[in-house]
């Protein structure tokens, strides 16, 4: 049975949506006083006009709902959707505004992909861009990568009726700590001391050996940390993370992707003490045996092709691009289309399978995700088991996800519905990119960049690219940050409304 | 007869310096034609890798200190920037970095093309040989456009009607 959206339930979510536009048009103070400080005028009133139009519609869609209504689970879902949309085109203004954009649809584009933390980029002109802007587009990747929902949550912003099923619904599996707020403010805690560690070593790194101007260093350390944390992607420069050149640089990334890339529940146990739970967690285990595979794999293939001279090198370079990929952070130190030119195709095949498994369930990665895939790994090794024992023989499997568990059909089948919609998600995006006569790997490379919302680019995404494929990619975006659920619970609820206009009963 | 020589060595001599002269004269004028951009420069055909090349474009950000006698240049033309390892030297000639506020110092590289760089953990770089400033970087326009504070104040009016609205509905409610 389909259970329809009542006219009381969309007040309830146009609320909601109306108070996270609020908060976006607050979180843009940020930017607006970066651009003050430094003297940006131009781009202070990006931003002044970017706050001013977020707090009135914001405002505006907030008025439906003055009554203290729970929000049901149905409502949930359709909120983050359209909560996740509306954040998008409201964050979008002062990009298109800063002159960097072709139109306000690539602003859009970028603005989704800092949401989600994919990484991404249709900018023009980027070297040149202001740094309150750059500012910006990092902040996206903060707000996003935590999540819209936990952000508000974490200062409850009046979601307490429905709270969980608003948490939940946003992409996140787990509740942390009793309290969904609680929950909310932990996760922003353990992203503050991540990023004040990154920002703290990377300003070191930034000013004392690669000679940067104090200001420009921490602007630098802060965002690329943010970038790397947060699993995003975008950076400051065209170059991504080449213009540093720096072995440094890409340390002090690579520990902060795979911190960004944990578990927020991992990181409480092993906070509490429980630092055993690290290598015993299936999670952990399914990302450290596949980066180490992928990274062996992508050497194979780097050696093959004698793109690189010498071993550390080659391990150097797999395995950055590795971690990248895995944990969905997509800085890179090559260029696009070095991809197809120089990085051969085992290389190629590596990236994309570590782009499409993912990071941890509950963390700021996206992908398939490694307890998912640990899960079907299980249940497949659990059916040979079955299907070889005695008939009277009655098997259980379990495996080790904060607490020991035991694997229930349940649990099977829904890390296998989200594993089917990601694979179906991937090979239309895939489909439709070579439609748009672009080479198949690079469109297949591209569809499971974006679904999986990691950010390396095999020169496809640009803004230059087709319009309908710039669409097609957000969606992507839009829909692999959510896990599907939510976006398909909206379709589905405007479908059923349009029917019920059509008998004329709404 | 040794006169008979020495004309004939003349004669052969000037023959070579023609030829010399014919042949140097294309190679000149292919290598002025020859100035990629850094695009150009990205995307060059690999079998020159190892070569050396000639580009120009400008530099951008900040020189970045590379080891004790060198210095990283970044520079960009055509949408894509290229890292450059050139002596400090030559780098601290330059003036004005591009950035928001500025144009920066256009330059013209002339080093090796090195795909994966042996000494730089397999980067995409060119090793200056020649690194010179042809043209001083400027300071840029970026206009102040009044009417988006205009409608910046607008939208923060209407904001505070609504929100004085909603406070009244909210009572009304609870009443």
């Amino acid at each position: 049975m389909w259970i329809r959206l009542r006219l009381a339930d969309l007040k309830v979510i146009l609320h909601f949506v109306g108070l996270f536009v609020i908060g976006i048009g607050l979180a843009m103070l940020v930017p607006l006083v970066t651009a003050v400080v430094f003297g940006e005028w131009d781009a202070a009133l990006d931003y002044f006009m970017g706050f001013g139009l977020a707090l009135c519609i914001g405002m505006g869609m907030a008025l439906g709902r003055t009554r203290g209504e729970n929000v049901t689970h149905a409502d949930a879902l359709v909120i983050t959707a359209l909560g996740w949309l509306a954040a998008s085109l409201i964050a979008a203004v002062p990009l298109a505004l800063s002159g960097n954009y072709a139109s306000y649809l690539d602003a859009v584009f970028d603005a989704i992909s800092g949401l989600t933390t994919s990484g991404l980029t249709v900018v023009n002109d980027l070297d040149h861009m202001a740094l309150a802007h750059n500012m910006w587009r990092h902040l996206t990747h903060l707000i996003g990568g935590q999540g819209i929902i936990v952000a508000a949550l974490s200062l409850a912003v009046g979601l307490r009726g429905g709270a969980f099923s608003l948490y939940l619904a946003e992409g996140r599996d787990e509740r942390i700590l009793p309290n969904v707020l609680y929950t909310a403010r932990f996760i922003w805690f353990v992203t503050a001391v991540y990023v004040l560690i990154g920002t703290v070593v990377l300003w070191g790194v930034n000013s004392l050996h690669l000679g940067m101007a104090p200001d420009r260093g921490l602007l630098h350390a802060f965002w690329i940390s943010v970038a790397a944390y947060d699993t995003g992607g975008f950076g400051p420069q065209s170059m991504n993370a080449m213009y540093y050149h720096s072995y440094s640089f890409e340390i002090v990334g690579v520990f902060l992707m795979l911190a960004g890339t944990l578990n927020f529940n991992l990181h409480a146990q092993v906070w509490r003490g429980d630092r055993p739970e690290l290598w015993r967690n299936i999670e952990t285990r399914v990302l450290g045996i596949n980066i180490m595979l992928l990274s062996a794999l992508t050497a194979i293939g780097l050696a093959a092709t004698r793109f690189l001279p010498e071993g550390f090198e080659i391990l150097r370079k797999g395995a950055y691009h590795i971690v990248s990929a895995n944990t969905g952070t997509g800085h890179q130190t090559v260029y696009p289309g070095q991809w197809t030119s120089d990085m051969g195709g085992i290389a190629i095949v590596a990236v994309m399978l570590a782009m499409a498994a993912g990071g941890a369930v509950s963390s700021t990665a996206g992908g398939i995700k490694a307890l998912r895939l640990g899960v079907i790994l299980k249940s497949i090794v659990h059916q040979v088991k079955q299907s070889i024992a005695p008939r009277s023989a009655v098997l259980k499997a379990r495996y080790h996800h904060i607490e020991d568990k035991f694997l229930t059909p349940e649990a099977a089948s829904a890390a296998t519905t989200v594993f089917i919609l990601y694979m179906a998600t991937f090979i239309t995006g895939g489909i439709i990119g070579a439609a748009y006569g672009y080479d198949p790997v690079q469109a297949m490379f591209e569809s499971i960049s974006a679904t999986a919302n990691v950010g390396l680019s095999t020169g496809i995404t640009s803004s230059g690219m087709p319009v309908g494929l710039k669409i097609v990619y957000m969606v992507q975006m839009w829909g692999g940050r959510l896990e599907f659920i939510a976006v398909l619970t909206l379709i589905v609820q405007v479908l059923l409304s349009l029917g019920v206009r059509r008998k004329g009963s709404l | 007869m040794i006169r008979s020589l020495k004309n004939t060595r003349t004669l052969l001599v000037s023959i070579c310096c023609i030829v010399a002269l014919f042949c140097a004269l294309p190679s000149t004028a292919a290598a002025a034609s020859d100035t990629l951009s850094p695009a150009e420069v990205v995307e060059i055909d690999r079998d020159l890798n190892g070569t050396v090349i000639e580009f120009e474009g400008e530099a951008i950000g900040e020189a970045l200190h590379a080891d004790a006698t060198h210095k990283w240049v970044n520079v960009l033309g055509d949408g894509m920037a290229v890292g450059v390892y050139v002596a400090s030297d030559s780098a601290d000639l330059v003036g004005t970095f591009g950035d928001h506020r500025h144009d920066g110092d256009i330059v013209r590289v002339s080093g090796t093309i090195n795909v994966a760089c042996d000494e730089h953990a397999g980067e995409f770089d060119v090793h200056a040989e020649r690194f010179e400033i042809i043209s001083q970087g400027e300071v840029r326009e970026t206009p102040i456009q009044p009417w988006k504070a205009v409608v910046g104040l607008l939208g923060v009016a209407v904001f505070l009607v609504e929100w004085r609205f909603y406070g009244r509905l909210k009572e009304r409610n609870l009443a």
